[in-house]
């Protein structure tokens, strides 16, 4: 069970004593003032969530314009659509768009970024 | 009345309050760097990058910390993984010598002094993990469960690594005492 305290120290154990008189307080010496120089804004930018947006945007856009509208038996869902080369040429796009677009979109309103 | 880390941290995510993440780095820096510093065999500047970039971490990680682990034990385990991803990109370096320290740093010392001086020697020549062990443990006051989940080990490892450790720390500073005497 983690009690969150130390382990007893060996009675009279010369090398305990040594090792716990050699905690030496380090200075400060400006580090926290880097650190807080160095620290991200929690939240993404507005410019970062606008650009995931509009990338989606347009990538879906492109999308739907490629889609074949005028032959809409090939966006048709069958039983046998793994076994269809043509619907499967089709609807793998469609689902790589859709999903892009669910990243992007998650990306653009979360405060950290999602990678494989 | 100083406020506790719940109440920083609550004042951080709460309002991305930078003062209060600045005192919660105030009451650490020593022992994430101390700690790092042992772990790189005593290069300040390496570890104080690597320290910079464990409390950056932090703050973006913030909201993962669930209260239920000590704020400290929280930092020690994004500082292991940072140390842990440097090295794996840089070289090991190379081993220190098992020379006892300089000459100079030991004259009129007392043997307890000399063994004092001769700590940091010694350490350096522990195995990364069987090091970490030691520090987390017996110098920074963790638990075994506490330093097993910062290293992300086995309680048995670090048992195992924090009893080894401490025979080899004695076994070596024995032999820099009878190297001086001799």
């Amino acid at each position: 069970m983690n009690t969150g305290m130390p382990e007893p120290p060996e009675e009279n154990d010369p090398l305990e004593t040594l090792l716990k008189e050699r905690i030496d307080y380090i200075e400060d010496a400006g580090f926290t003032d880097r650190v807080l120089q160095a620290l991200p804004s929690r939240r993404p930018s507005l410019a970062r969530r606008l650009i995931l947006l509009a990338a989606s945007a347009i990538g879906v856009a492109m999308a739907v314009w490629w889609l074949p509208w005028d032959q809409p038996t090939s966006l048709s869902i069958s039983g046998s659509i793994l076994n269809d080369t043509q619907q499967l040429g089709t609807w793998l796009p469609v689902c790589a768009v859709l999903f892009s677009l669910g990243w992007a979109v998650i990306n653009a309103l979360s405060d950290e970024p999602y990678l494989f | 009345m100083s406020l506790t880390d719940s109440d920083l941290i609550a004042r951080v995510l709460a309002c991305d309050d930078q003062h209060a993440y600045g005192e919660l780095v105030r009451r650490y820096q020593s022992p994430v760097r101390g700690f790092i510093m042992r772990l790189t065999r005593g290069d300040t500047h390496l570890a104080d990058d690597i320290a910079q970039e464990t409390f950056v971490r932090a703050w973006r990680k913030l909201h993962t910390w669930r209260g239920g682990s000590r704020f400290s034990t929280w930092l020690f385990s994004i500082a292991y993984h940072e140390f842990c991803k440097v090295a794996r990109k840089a070289a090991p370096p190379p081993c220190d010598s098992s020379e006892p320290p300089h000459e100079q740093e030991q004259t009129g010392d007392s043997p307890d002094t000399s063994a004092r001086i001769d700590l940091p020697a010694a350490l350096s020549q522990l195995r990364p993990d069987e090091r970490a062990a030691i520090v987390l443990c017996c110098q920074n006051g963790l638990s075994h469960e506490e330093a097993a989940q910062v290293l992300n080990c086995p309680l048995g490892t670090v048992k195992t690594n924090v009893l080894r450790g401490k025979e080899k720390l004695r076994k070596l500073l024995y032999e820099y005492r009878d190297a001086r005497t001799a």
